[in-house]
């Protein structure tokens, strides 16, 4: 367990959120929906994620707290539903149909990651959902889109990738390709249902209307992949993985790495900086040249980044004018004074794991940075949400428990 | 009727019965973005109908414009900075007013748009927008409610602001290079082919406009948007960092593989340079892909049947998928996997998305006729609205294509007076493109892509 030391944690808050007035129904278990949603609620949506009467499947997602599983210990389940109300349902029972249109028509979006034509199947077409609620907006998220001939594939992680042009891309180019590090396709799949869903509740303030939105996770990779498809049309070039076509390059230092970027502008900046005369030789002097020779040259930098430790050798670089990044470890952010200056990271006191630090969301808004609470404990808002905005009293709770409804 | 988006827009009107509303019919943004990270967020936002109003000059351009693509071929166009093709592909549907923001007079007309404006954007490095003059304060005064939105490498405040980056510098920086690689001794980053963390900037920027947007309704008030690249990775991994905070452990690079599922990777097919990846979630799924591998010997071959056994012997296992696979096309494996119900996938290239079956069948790319130099195949939009649909209305803006019909239109000079502001040079829209002498360098050095 990491300590918390004092510094710069954060204790103010924005007076007004700029979603604070929306309600948010998340459906299914997604990464791209959850993290979506985890937006949402820092922006001040009160989100309800809705799980199976037994969780969640994301629950049993590792890394889990202290290395051991357990319902409420999956930390990517933590960090995704930060600051969400958790209820329970099994929505596709006949009672727990009924209690899902409740849902669905109190809430201004609904984020539906249960899969293409689930929830018609659960009587809630959005023909159906507009009825019960004109102003509600009905956000798709699925791996492939609600149709096309991939509708029913079976995603992961690296499947998006490699179906968005991401994975052939990275890597070395006499190696295997290298999935990015993370869950990164699945995490882009939720910017863009953020990005769909504002732009979905700016249109209902034109029209007063809700409406379909939808996302395919294939297209958010695909979009992001775009530049190889551009270059490929105006100069028949394919693009490789490697990054072999320019100086960019990968240092070792004392004590890890430093990627080290370049170009022709900031030569001098790094003969400044290497202060090494044998990068005064001619054959280093044009940027072919230094390419051709690429091998030789890293042999120069390293011999200069060996000597330090990539914290040092990065702001030595960025004070000479070369723009590199150290290779930051998780470690190495929770100490950066750039993100403690900027009070980064929430805090969050959970009851599995005790007060923790977590990435906040990546933006200040007039200068203050919006925090989302804790993930739900399972079940845990099953009385307020279905007591307070469905209106049922403790005994039709009791018996929907009773009958693992809810 | 070429255009697919059109057609969709057009359908989707006759469907509703109405008239074709714009999702964000009512934005007018006076757009200083460049390059990927800003020039596509404000493009997003221009596609569902935003009106944004590109601001360079001949002294001033997005350096996207004359962008180095590997190529010597820019220099054999005419105009070659209205035909470069990254900058077509992320600026269409712009209109492109010439202002150069150094002349007094130019920095006027800016704040007199920035006044009929609801958002200001830029992504510049730190300091400029003060330099320029331009700062929170000055847009603020122009205009009370207006909204500030910064996309920048590491955020408008702290020791680290001014530093420079070039993109995959920010894979570095936000922690996603320290878990993605061969293993703990090669880190991996996206390098300059993708340059990752600019595109997911340009989808969570496009998003903040509509934040920022949403804030100013709510109060009235101007709002400053400050976006930082690299806390904006860093929260994409948040489960590797809570890994650290709540057990001490510091994640590494582990290649392909997963801890749950095996095999999990990327194996090579028939052909030079081609993959498929496999990841298998399930015992069902592996007794599934053991079956076409090696039939009911190896589907019921006890080495393999749980998970737990799989991950012990993973060497042997991936080179016995492997050496099936590298016999194979990587489609029809592709095919026959998913049609078993395993997760596999053939990796694809750029050009290759263009002709896979889901994204033509969703009609994800479209032909785009730009002005000068032709039809060019352009990615659609990373989310659908279906009553209020995005749509390709005109392809990028020629420099300073729309510098008379803003002037007019927008901020309500006559021709006397914008032919004064010509005249001074402040609506030049001819670069001068000697790199050493070029203000634009200057610019490229300084901004966070």
């Amino acid at each position: 367990m990491s300590g918390l030391s004092a510094a710069a944690l954060p204790t103010e808050q924005l007076v007004l959120l700029p979603l604070s007035d929306v309600v948010v129904l998340e459906l299914g278990s997604s990464i791209a929906a959850a993290y979506c949603g985890r937006l949402l609620a820092a922006f001040g949506a009160t989100v309800i994620k809705v799980e199976p009467p037994d969780g969640d499947p994301m629950r049993a997602m590792p890394p889990f707290a202290a290395n051991v599983r357990g319902p409420e210990a999956s930390l990517s389940y933590m960090y995704l539903n930060g600051g969400k109300q958790g209820i329970t349902l099994a929505s596709g029972s006949a009672s727990g149909r009924g209690l899902l249109a409740g849902l669905v028509a109190n809430a201004d979006v609904v984020l539906d990651a249960m899969g293409p034509g689930v929830l018609p199947a659960q009587g809630l077409p959005f023909a159906q959902i507009s009825a019960l609620n004109p102003a509600t907006i009905l956000m798709s998220i699925t791996p492939f889109g609600n149709d096309g001939p991939y509708r029913d594939y079976v995603a992961s992680e690296l499947v998006l990738l490699a179906l968005g042009g991401l994975l052939k891309l990275v890597g070395r180019v006499e190696r295997t390709p290298i999935r990015l590090g993370g869950y990164q396709a699945q995490y882009q799949g939720g910017l863009a249902a953020l990005a769909g869903t504002l732009a979905a509740l700016h249109a209902r303030a034109l029209t007063g209307r809700g409406q379909e939105a939808e996302v395919a996770v294939q297209e958010a990779v695909a979009f992001t992949e775009w530049k190889s498809a551009i270059y490929f049309q105006a100069t028949k070039r394919l693009r490789m993985r490697g990054g072999e076509q320019s100086e960019w390059t990968v240092l070792p230092c004392r004590d890890g790495f430093l990627g080290f970027v370049f170009r022709e502008k900031e030569w001098p900046n790094v003969k400044r900086l290497i202060d090494d005369p044998r990068l005064e030789d001619p054959r280093f002097a044009s940027r072919a040249s230094r390419l051709a020779l690429r091998q030789e040259l890293r042999g120069l930098l390293e011999a200069w980044s060996m000597t330090r430790t990539n914290l040092e050798a990065y702001h030595e670089a960025q004070a000479a004018g070369v723009p590199a990044g150290m290779v930051t470890t998780m470690a190495d952010l929770l100490e950066s004074p750039q993100y403690r200056d900027r009070a980064f990271f929430d805090e969050i006191d959970h009851p599995a794991t005790g007060p923790i630090r977590s990435p906040g969301v990546p933006v200040l808004l007039n200068g203050q940075r919006p925090r989302a609470g804790r993930a739900p404990l399972l079940a845990e808002h099953n009385d307020a949400v279905y007591g307070e905005r469905l209106g049922l009293d403790s005994g039709e709770l009791a018996r929907l428990r009773a009958r693992r409804v809810i | 009727m070429s255009d697919p988006a059109l057609a969709e827009a057009l359908a989707t009107a006759a469907n509703s019965g109405g008239g074709d509303v714009r999702a964000l019919g009512d934005v007018r943004i006076a757009d200083l973005t460049i390059i990927t990270a800003g020039a596509s967020a404000t493009q997003i936002l221009a596609d569902y109908g935003a009106d944004v109003v590109k601001v360079e000059s001949g002294a001033w351009l997005d350096p996207f414009r004359t962008w180095d693509s590997g190529a010597d071929f820019m220099e054999s166009l005419t105009e070659p900075w209205n035909q470069s093709p990254p900058f077509q592909c992320v600026n269409r549907n712009k209109r492109s007013l010439a202002l150069d923001l150094k002349a007094v007079a130019g920095r006027e007309m800016f704040l007199r748009l920035v006044e009929r404006s609801d958002v200001v954007t830029e992504n510049f490095r730190d300091g400029v927008m003060d330099r320029l003059g331009l700062g929170f304060d000055a847009l603020r005064a122009a205009n009370p409610r207006i909204v500030v939105v910064s996309l920048s490498s590491q955020g408008t405040t702290g020791p680290e602001r001014g530093y420079g980056s070039f993109g995959s510098t920010l894979d570095a920086l936000s922690g996603l290079m320290s878990i993605t690689g061969y293993d703990a001794k090669t880190p991996i980053w996206s390098t300059n082919e993708i340059n990752y963390p600019d595109q997911v900037a340009s989808i969570f920027g496009a998003a903040m406009v509509l934040l920022g947007l949403r804030q100013r309704d709510a109060t009235g008030e101007a709002v400053r948007v400050d976006v930082s690249q690299r806390e904006l990775v860093t929260s994409m991994i948040g489960e590797a960092v809570l890994d650290y905070t709540v057990n001490g452990h510091v994640q590494t690079p582990q290649g392909n593989r997963d801890f749950s599922m095996a095999p999990h990777g990327v194996y090579p097919c028939r052909g030079e340079d081609e993959w498929l990846t496999i990841t298998v979630q399930t015992d069902e799924q592996w007794r599934r892909l053991a079956q076409l591998i090696g039939g009911a010997a190896l589907a019921l071959d006890a080495r393999y049947t749980t998970f737990r056994a799989r991950w012990d012997q993973l060497d042997a296992l991936d080179a016995l998928v492997a050496a099936w696979t590298a016999k194979h096309d990587r489609l029809w494996l592709m095919e026959g996997l998913q049609a078993e119900g395993v997760p596999a996938a053939a990796l694809l290239t750029g050009p290759e998305l263009w002709a896979d079956a889901n994204l033509s069948a969703r009609g994800f790319y479209t032909e785009v006729e730009n002005q000068l130099s032709g039809p060019q195949t352009q990615r659609r939009w990373p989310f659908r609205l279906r009553r209020t649909p995005a749509s390709i209305r005109q392809p990028a803006p020629r420099l300073g294509q729309d510098t008379d019909g803003v002037l007019s239109a927008v901020l309500g000079l006559n021709a006397d007076e914008i032919g004064q502001l010509r005249g001074e040079g402040v609506l030049n829209t001819e670069p001068g493109l000697r790199p050493a002498q070029h203000p634009a360098t200057d610019t490229t050095k300084k901004v966070a892509r």
